[in-house]
């Protein structure tokens, strides 16, 4: 392709772009092409890429601009979109017994999950520490009992030991529902943190 | 190159270039080309957007029997250079931030 070759498919393919400017393009390119030199055509033709996806380029402001004629498709989908936003309303209304219930159910699930939560946590946390106490309790008045008795002695340290590991039972217990309601906070935060987004994003 | 550089980059890089001397379409991109890979663009959509917000503007310098065009910066291109490097200082402090501190630790 010669470098007059490679203008003409260029300018040929400037489509829905105003002839005053199709004529500062051809200029620069005109120009582009005689400053690089008769031996550089093809080096430049090169990094120019092909003609029409130059066209395609260049012209590429005038055809978005074509498409944004005032009223043509810039309001369109506003308007659509109003229409759309207005119909949510309505029904939103019509089915308000219907959303409120849910919204009222959904509520109440949560709250039951926390409370849930909270009073497992709870009967752990009281569990573990009552099991762990009685367990040292038991074990120092089993080693005391020894003295009197080796076998009343040996069981109540059983028994102690028992109860502590028990009571640690439990405590682990506690650990993984502190973990399971740390998590079950995270997920409503960022089911939360999603919704607010979307409705950046609508309106 | 990995990233890409972007429209207003580019704008600020092509400003920056005039800032030194008013040039015509080819030696300026041969002068951006020295710095950033614009294999894959032309300048011209972008010079084209700054002689339209009036940052640039043009005349024409007569060469071998026609017409070279020069680009010169106007005041408010000279105002948009220096509100583009102060944009630029700070993105590139805080991409630094992220990458370059990282590699330190």
């Amino acid at each position: 392709m010669t470098r007059d070759e490679y203008l003409r498919i260029l300018q040929s393919n400037l489509v829905n772009v105003p002839p005053e400017e199709v004529w500062n393009i051809m200029q620069y390119y005109r120009e582009y092409f005689e400053d690089a030199g008769e031996e550089n055509a093809a080096k430049v033709m090169e990094e120019l890429g092909p003609p029409e996806q130059l066209a395609r380029k260049v012209s590429a402001d005038f055809v978005s601009g074509g498409f944004a004629m005032p009223g043509n498709s810039f309001k369109k989908p506003q308007k659509e979109k109003k229409n759309y936003t207005w119909l949510i309303i309505i029904l939103a209304v019509l089915l308000s017994p219907v959303w409120f219930g849910v919204l009222i159910t959904v509520i109440s699930l949560l709250f039951s999950a926390v409370v849930v939560i909270a009073s497992l946590l709870f009967a752990a946390a009281t569990a573990g520490i009552s099991l762990i106490g009685a367990g040292i309790i038991t074990f120092g008045t089993g080693i005391v009992t020894l003295f009197d008795s080796v076998a009343t002695g040996v069981m109540l340290i059983g028994a102690g030991m028992m109860s502590v590991g028990f009571g640690i039972l439990f405590v682990l217990l506690l650990c993984w529902l502190v973990s399971l309601a740390k998590k079950l906070v995270m997920w409503i935060k960022r089911k939360l943190a999603e919704r607010k987004q979307k409705k950046e994003v609508n309106f | 190159m990995v990233f890409q550089i972007s429209s207003a980059l580019l704008e600020a890089c092509v400003l920056s270039v005039l800032e030194k001397e008013d040039l015509y379409g080819y030696v300026l991109t041969q002068n951006v080309k020295e710095v950033v890979d614009i294999s894959e663009s032309t300048l011209y959509p972008v010079l084209r957007r700054l002689l339209k917000e009036g940052c640039l503007t043009t005349y024409d310098m007569p060469f071998g029997g026609r017409n070279r065009r020069y680009y010169q910066l106007t005041d408010k291109g000279k105002c948009q250079l220096q509100l583009y490097r102060q944009e630029w200082i700070q993105y590139k402090s805080g991409i630094d931030k992220i990458l370059i501190t990282e590699v330190k630790k």
